[in-house]
């Protein structure tokens, strides 16, 4: 186990010096530089901020520089933010998208989860019609629509909460509703197939044939086996959703990382789109080998390392 | 027990939906103290350095902190600041300006003429590497000092005393002192920016010279400012505290709007938003000297046909543009902004006339694009692009514009959207036909519209040149006379329509919402937002 984790933690890096790489020569290679404005900047002062930045060097000595920063987690300086270091500004806005993440997914696997236990055991019934209407809708509704739809009926119409800015436990209440809103449904839905799949399966026959009560069919025998899909794509799920969204940020005035992935591309913020992305491939490439690590926990069946058996 | 199993889960499900949607109404912090105002500027400043800041809505939170030597007073007219007065000597070159007495910055520090020779020296210095410093150009040896070709000491700034600083120009520039009302020129203090590692960083790296300091700062979400005691003019200024959000979505903002979180709106507003509250009635609009246009590249063969361009502007229902496909605008009637006072009567209009005929003359179209050789629209290439910056507001001008082409003189034009800094890439290049463009003033003065159609000019992306134009602008650049300033500018202007440089199509009006209780908020022609002469009377 411990040699599969060091090697998957070997083979991680390298692929994060590829994603580097590929990143840094593909910022270069989109029309446009860092200091195209709306109203052009003359000679002298593009001169002038090619220097400050180390823009006038030669590219290739540019990349070494960058990837011997990055080798010590030093993004280097925003092109477009005065004041703030790329690390300055993750250090900043990645505590309150990972706050706010951590909350959706919560709400997300709490509700999720149980919702689709029950969607499964009363499947065709009342409650799992009402589910399926609920989840297709949360699932294909973008969370742009149901963020505005929150804003107007609790905010605007009912009064009850803020209807934006970050900090107290009312103002989070819309946004991780918001995000959450994805995941959750998504959750029941497949936790529900799953769910059906397990049940079906001959080895929950056999245990009620021997006579084990609904409870533990479903809690001990059932439900550990019908997690696995859920696991697999939580992994993933977390990652993306901890690093922020752009339009539920945008909404609510979260400052958060989500907007800054879109916006530093419209910029030409080479730091900042590299750094992004290189932050975002360390928690993703993480995120999938916990996932892996769990599935050893959850089934038993699976064991680490040991390829082809 | 399976049934007790769902019971549980059904319970659990209700209690977390409650536990999300229940809460107390928090609103209505009504205060009889302070007088505190709320707005939005739909940005978060980057710094709050006034010499350092490169977009309006930084400009606009800078504007806040610090003085000029001149401030602009929301009639378009620049009045004594820190300065109270200042003369020119006769060649029009040298500015003497005398600062008032006992001015100090928001800790009790003197400020004087120093501070104000520092904050200029320190905006050109190369190594600050500044987006503004070509505001500054004007100063004697600015662009050679920004470009590390001399010395700080070669810069036409004299400190003669505490009070007194002379100004020395590269050449007479009649709107000079205008131009120190306008943000780069903020002043800042000389011993304090020398002491801090990184000067305008937060509330702990900044000191005020004008009529509000900043008193918090949370990134990403507000400032907070606060009345500076120390002010010259603090008499003046009416608000105690002010919040600045940084909200930058249009419908989170009418939301804070309308639950009392603002005072009034910033940003433009989408059509419904704004249907909705033109019809109660309550929508305010003003406008900010700027035209919309479409830019015409003089290197493409066919368009370097002046009937072929004065088609394609005729061609266009202008006052439809303007009022039904972007609303709330009016059409442009030449290149200068209908708003520009003269230069040399700021009572009057800098163009009494307009060019154009609002909604077009599509027949005189069609006759002169067929003395073009393109009679019907026959034979004219179908492979042009108008090409615009991605947004649903572009795109509809944009369509609007192609199809009035297409109708009216039978001709294809592609419309094209492009990521906004592809587009510019491609406008640097000459890579384009026509791009959908806009242009607002950094001073007023009608020359910053001009100078962007002069032969060589780094804005002049259209390619146009025209040696009788040039001559204009070379007068109305270095005269001291404003009367013969005025009538070269006119004759610039005549030039510009004949030779149609590019195709104006409309002046844009903002759009906004204020509550009844706000006075004083200054919209400067500049798009600039002055709090300082602001009240809120609840």
């Amino acid at each position: 186990m411990t040699k599969y984790i060091l090697k998957r933690i070997v083979m991680s890096i390298f692929v994060i010096f590829l994603i580097a790489t590929a990143t840094f020569w593909l910022c270069r290679a989109i029309p446009g530089g860092p200091f195209d404005k709306e109203k052009p900047l003359n000679a002298t002062t593009i001169a002038n901020l090619n220097k400050k930045f180390h823009l006038d060097k030669p590219v290739s000595e540019q990349y070494v520089d960058y990837m011997v920063g990055v080798a010590k987690f030093d993004f280097g300086p925003s092109y477009y933010h005065i004041n703030e270091s790329v690390n300055d500004y993750i250090d900043r806005c990645f505590p309150v998208s990972m706050t706010l993440g951590v909350w959706a997914m919560i709400v997300a696997t709490l509700l999720g989860i149980p919702a689709g236990i029950v969607s499964a055991l009363k499947q065709n019934g009342w409650q799992d019609n009402i589910l399926k209407v609920l989840t297709t809708l949360f699932v294909s509704l973008p969370n742009f629509v149901i963020a505005s739809g929150l804003m107007y009926f609790l905010g605007i119409k009912l009064r009850l909460l803020p209807v934006s800015m970050w900090g107290t436990w009312k103002e989070m209440v819309m946004p991780v509703l918001a995000l959450a809103a994805y995941p959750l449904s998504y959750f029941t839905k497949m936790m529900k197939s799953s769910m059906l799949e397990v049940l079906n399966s001959d080895y929950i026959r056999t245990a009620k044939a021997k006579g084990a009560s609904n409870f533990i069919v479903i809690y001990k025998h059932a439900l550990k086996n019908a997690l696995l899909p859920i696991i697999t794509v939580m992994g993933p799920m977390f990652a993306s959703i901890i690093t922020g969204s752009f339009v539920v940020e945008k909404l609510f005035v979260i400052p958060g990382l989500g907007q800054e992935f879109t916006k530093s591309i419209f910029n030409r913020d080479y730091t900042m789109i590299m750094g992004l992305t290189i932050f975002y491939s360390i928690l993703l490439i993480a995120s999938i080998l916990i996932v892996d690590v769990l599935y050893a926990v959850v089934d038993p069946r699976i064991k680490l390392g040991k390829e082809g058996k | 027990m399976k049934k007790l199993f769902l019971a549980v889960l059904s319970l659990l499900m209700v209690v977390s939906l409650a536990a999300c949607g229940g809460s107390d109404n928090n609103g209505g912090n009504e205060t009889t103290g302070p007088k505190v105002m709320n707005c939005n500027v739909g940005f978060s400043p980057d710094t709050f350095d006034p010499q350092a800041s490169n977009v309006l809505e930084n400009a606009i939170v800078t504007n806040q902190i610090y003085d000029y030597l001149l401030r602009e007073n929301g009639k378009g007219e620049f009045e004594p600041a820190l300065a109270e007065s200042y003369t020119v000597s006769e060649d029009g070159t040298v500015y003497t300006f005398t600062l008032r007495e006992g001015l100090t910055f928001e800790d009790g520090s003197p400020l004087t003429a120093a501070d104000v020779a520092f904050s200029y020296e320190r905006g050109l210095d190369p190594n600050n590497a500044f987006d503004y410093a070509y505001q500054m150009y004007y100063i004697k040896n600015g662009a050679a000092f920004n470009a590390g070709e001399c010395a700080a000491e070669d810069l036409g700034l004299e400190v003669v005393d505490d009070r007194t600083l002379v100004v020395t120009l590269e050449s007479p520039t009649a709107y000079f002192a205008s131009l120190t009302g306008f943000n780069t020129f903020g002043v800042v203090s000389k011993a304090y920016v020398e002491g801090c590692e990184t000067y305008g960083v937060d509330e702990n790296s900044t000191l005020a010279s004008g009529p509000f300091k900043v008193a918090e700062f949370v990134k990403d979400q507000y400032v907070k400012f606060v009345k500076n005691e120390n002010y010259w003019d603090a008499a003046n200024v009416k608000l105690d505290e002010v919040y600045m959000y940084a909200v930058t979505d249009s419908s989170t903002e009418v939301s804070m709007y309308e639950t009392d979180k603002l005072d009034f709106t910033f940003m433009s507003m989408g059509t419904a938003d704004s249907m909705r509250f033109a019809s109660e009635g309550t929508l305010k609009t003003w406008s900010s000297l700027n035209t919309r246009y479409v830019m015409v590249n003089h290197q493409k063969e066919v368009l370097q046909n002046v009937n072929v361009r004065k088609a394609l502007v005729l061609a266009l229902d202008r006052k439809a543009l303007a009022e039904n496909v972007v609303t709330n605008s009016v059409a442009a009637g030449g290149w200068i902004p209908a708003g520009m006072a003269a230069v040399d009567d700021p009572t009057k209009l800098f163009r009494e006339a307009d060019f154009l005929p609002e909604s077009g003359d599509v027949a005189e179209a069609q006759r002169l694009l067929a003395e073009a050789g393109y009679p019907n629209g026959e034979g004219f290439p179908t492979t042009l692009e108008l090409v615009y910056t991605t947004s649903d507001a572009n795109k509809v001008l944009a369509e609007a514009i192609v199809e009035m082409w297409r109708q009216n003189l039978g001709i294809t034009v592609i419309a094209q959207n492009l990521e906004g800094t592809v587009r510019r890439d491609r406008k640097n290049t000459g890579d384009y036909d026509f791009s959908l463009d806009g242009w607002s003033t950094d001073y007023l003065d009608p020359y910053s519209f001009f100078e962007v159609f002069e032969t060589g000019n780094m804005y002049n992306q259209a390619n146009y040149s025209n040696t009788e134009y040039d001559k204009c602008l070379n007068t109305a650049k270095n005269s001291n006379d404003q009367t013969v300033r005025q009538q070269a500018m006119t004759e610039a202007e005549k030039i510009w329509m004949e030779d149609m440089a590019s195709l104006p199509l409309y002046v844009s009006t903002k759009s906004y919402l204020e509550k009844d209780y706000v006075t004083g908020v200054v919209r400067s022609l500049m798009g600039q937002y002055d709090l300082k002469w602001a009240d809120v009377n609840k």
